[in-house]
């Protein structure tokens, strides 16, 4: 695997998707709906054959089964991020939020809950590829028509009124702005704003979000940008059209 | 034929009255009896001396038993004959008189010593009675709160050891075996070594043996003491009889509740899983065969059946995944900070996905706050609620949410829906497993999982779940959780 298979793709070709998973019927199910929305789709039935494909092909984002029969989904993540920074989301049960965590932790872009809608696995798919093209070159600016939040100039107005946060309100918006439509993991969330060393203090973490919300008019309850996924992390709603 | 043990003939265990010890008081009784004569003599006659020694005979025999009671009459016949009858101090005799008293003093002495002996020892078996219905009683009250077979066994241990001195050894038999009636153990036996085994008596044969060894030093049994044994080890087997019967009356139940569970199980299983898969098989057959000859919308509705079952078998299979981990105690909680209302928001999300059209009225008081709990659980939990509150509402009303601190010590969490209600004697059954299932409620929805993984979870937590009823009509679900708090951080 000596040459990064990571291709340059203009926005207006075709993103070509990789489906690791041994189910053909997920395949068949996934394949038809991916070309339906207009992409090229790869498939592989082994975490081995998945890996070959990604080197041989290349693709702009990885569909991974955890639970494969030859290695463990985990497994296959490791290996591929020691060359390749595709985004991958992975396809996972429920009840397994620390398998969850540990996956997004271990490079994972993002997850969807098996069984899952397939609306839900589209935009899941839109915002990576989104996110991924905008790394490079798009503006660093958030805007849904109500909330706007400028990352280049650190300004977020709610309503065309701007909103005053503090330095760490700050930076957990745009920390979830930066990943929208994407979860953010808690282990994440800590290290980037406190740091490496600050991984059990989750209760600050829930007090910032707290008050995030409450300057943003956002309910927990009824959350329109800030959801939480209890055991996982934050994700926040992407509100602009076509998300 | 019955075996008996060789018994030695019973000596009293407590001694005033040991054979030289007797003698002893026999010779210092007639020797006190010449001195008190010897002194008294000036004021009384001879015939009134007599008297003084027929009395230290009666006293020595009224103390000891017949051997020395004569020989303290011989002593005072003598010692009266060779002191004071003329001629003095030779044993001649010149009179009728003194044959008489010889006589005399003989009778006095074989009727109070037989008469002391017979009073010494109904005193003795009086004490040993009331030695031996103490220990009885004692038994009887070990037993009586005996819960199980150890009990029982301990009970037996000690009283054997406390009342008889005795070493005990119990076997206790398979109830199968006693069925078959084990014939060797009917019988009382001794073997070598001093073992004395008694059957344990039922009325349909034998429950086991019981062995009795006394300590080397301690004599062997007496009838008394057997006849005791014996009675002990039937109070013994009846108490056996009677731990036993509790318990299989205990195991019957248990497994009567298992079965019950396990035939619910299988029934909810064909049919909550067969239900949306003939759905689902029937939608997609019709799509494929008569898809094409139908109108748009049908195709739709049948689409959208197709993928509402399906979900439906994952929400059920869900279930049965959370009950068996709860049933097999395998939660082991991880616990975090959370915000209640970020709980009730992600719960409210999850149900909306596929219910878009139930209405939540939600109020979070402010000081509900951050609560410190397995976050999934408790939103399962949550879900579950929702889930139930949702499916008995009336389109048309909102579920309300109410959560809100109790003190400092609990979170209240209340589920209120429009619903027909629970009549008050279900309100706690329908937390049961398989409770609507049980009732025969063929409902959509009825699993009768879904309240019962939620007390389990809840449970966990410490915390309860009740159903109350909703004042206007419907029903109240109110979770409670105690508010922990981890312990202080570490550096």
């Amino acid at each position: 695997m000596t040459h990064p298979p990571d291709q340059d793709h203009s926005p207006s070709s075709a993103a070509r998707l990789l489906v690791i998973d041994d189910e053909p019927q997920i395949r068949r199910f996934l394949d038809i709906s991916l070309r339906s929305q207009g992409y090229a789709v790869l498939q592989a039935e082994t975490g081995q054959t998945g890996l070959e494909a990604l080197a041989t092909h290349g693709a702009d984002l990885v569909i991974l089964d955890l639970g494969l029969p030859d290695m463990d989904g985990h497994a296959v993540l490791q290996s591929l991020r020691q060359w390749s920074q595709v985004p991958v989301i992975v396809l996972t049960v429920r009840a397994d939020e620390a398998g969850k965590v540990a996956a997004l932790d271990a490079g994972a872009n993002d997850y969807v809950t098996k069984p899952f809608g397939v609306q839900e696995l589209m935009a899941r798919v839109r915002a990576l590829l989104r996110s991924h093209m905008q790394a490079t070159d798009a503006p660093p600016l958030y805007d849904d028509g109500r909330l706007r939040v400028d990352l280049a100039r650190r300004e977020v107005s709610l309503a065309g009124e701007i909103v005053v946060l503090s330095r760490k309100e700050y930076a957990l918006l745009a920390l979830l702005v930066r990943h929208a439509g994407r979860v953010v993991t808690q282990p994440q969330l800590l290290r980037e704003l406190w740091g490496p060393t600050h991984q059990e203090d989750t209760h600050y973490l829930r007090i910032l979000v707290a008050k995030l919300r409450q300057k943003l008019g956002d309910d927990a309850a009824a959350p329109r940008w800030i959801a939480t996924e209890p055991g996982v992390g934050l994700r926040f709603i992407d509100g602009r059209a076509g998300f | 034929m019955r075996a008996m043990p060789t018994n030695a003939p019973s000596a009293p265990a407590s001694g005033a009255q040991r054979p030289a010890g007797g003698y002893v008081l026999a010779i210092a009784g007639a020797a006190l009896a010449v001195v008190v004569a010897a002194l008294t003599e000036r004021w009384l006659g001879l015939n009134d001396l007599s008297l003084v020694f027929m009395l230290a005979v009666l006293v020595v025999a009224s103390r000891t038993h017949t051997g020395p009671a004569v020989l303290t009459a011989v002593l005072c016949f003598l010692a009266y004959n060779f002191f004071f009858i003329a001629p003095r101090y030779t044993l001649y005799i010149s009179a009728w008189q003194g044959v008489v008293t010889v006589a005399l003093f003989l009778a006095a002495a074989l009727l109070a010593g037989r008469m002391a002996a017979t009073l010494a020892m109904q005193v003795q078996a009086l004490r040993v009675a009331n030695r031996h219905a103490q220990t009885r009683q004692e038994l009887a009250q070990r037993l009586a709160v005996a819960g199980d077979e150890a009990a029982v066994i301990e009970a037996a241990h000690a009283t054997f050891r406390q009342g008889l001195e005795a070493d005990v050894w119990l076997r206790l038999d398979e109830p199968a075996a006693v069925a078959n009636g084990a014939h060797d153990t009917a019988r009382e036996t001794v073997e070598e070594h001093g073992w004395w085994f008694l059957p344990l008596r039922a009325p349909h044969g034998t429950l086991g043996m019981i062995g009795l060894k006394r300590a080397t030093h301690a004599p062997r049994l007496d009838d008394a003491q057997q006849q005791l044994a014996r009675s002990m080890a039937d109070g013994i087997a009846q108490a056996l009889q009677r731990v036993r019967l509790a318990a299989q009356l205990q195991a019957e139940r248990m497994t009567s509740e298992t079965e019950r569970l396990r035939s619910a199980l299988l029934s909810s299983v064909s049919h909550d899983l067969r239900t949306p898969l003939a759905a689902i098989i029937g939608a997609a057959g019709s799509l494929d065969s008569y898809g094409d000859a139908m109108a748009a919308a049908d195709r739709r509705a049948l689409l959208a059946t197709i993928r509402e079952e399906g979900e439906r078998l994952d929400r059920y299979i869900q279930n049965l995944l959370d009950m068996t981990r709860l049933g097999h105690g395998e939660l082991t909680l991880h616990r975090d900070w959370i915000g209640v209302d970020e709980l009730i928001g992600s719960a409210i999300g999850r149900l909306q996905r596929y219910q878009p059209d139930t209405r939540f009225d939600v109020h979070v008081s402010s000081d509900a706050g951050l609560i410190w709990v397995h976050p999934a659980l408790i939103e399962q939990a949550l879900f579950n609620v929702l889930e139930n509150a949702a499916h008995f509402s009336p389109s048309d009303e909102a579920v309300v949410i109410d959560a809100r601190r109790l003190g400092n010590e609990q979170l209240h969490v209340e589920v209120r829906d429009r619903g027909p209600g629970i009549p008050e004697d279900e309100r706690r059954r329908i937390f049961d497993m398989f409770y609507s299932v049980s009732r025969g409620d063929r409902d959509r929805n009825g699993t009768g999982l879904g309240l019962a993984i939620c007390r389990g979870m809840i449970g966990a937590h410490g915390g309860d779940v009740e159903a109350l009823p909703n004042p206007g009509g419907g029903t109240i679900l109110r979770l409670t959780l105690p508010l922990i708090e981890p312990a202080p951080a570490q550096p």
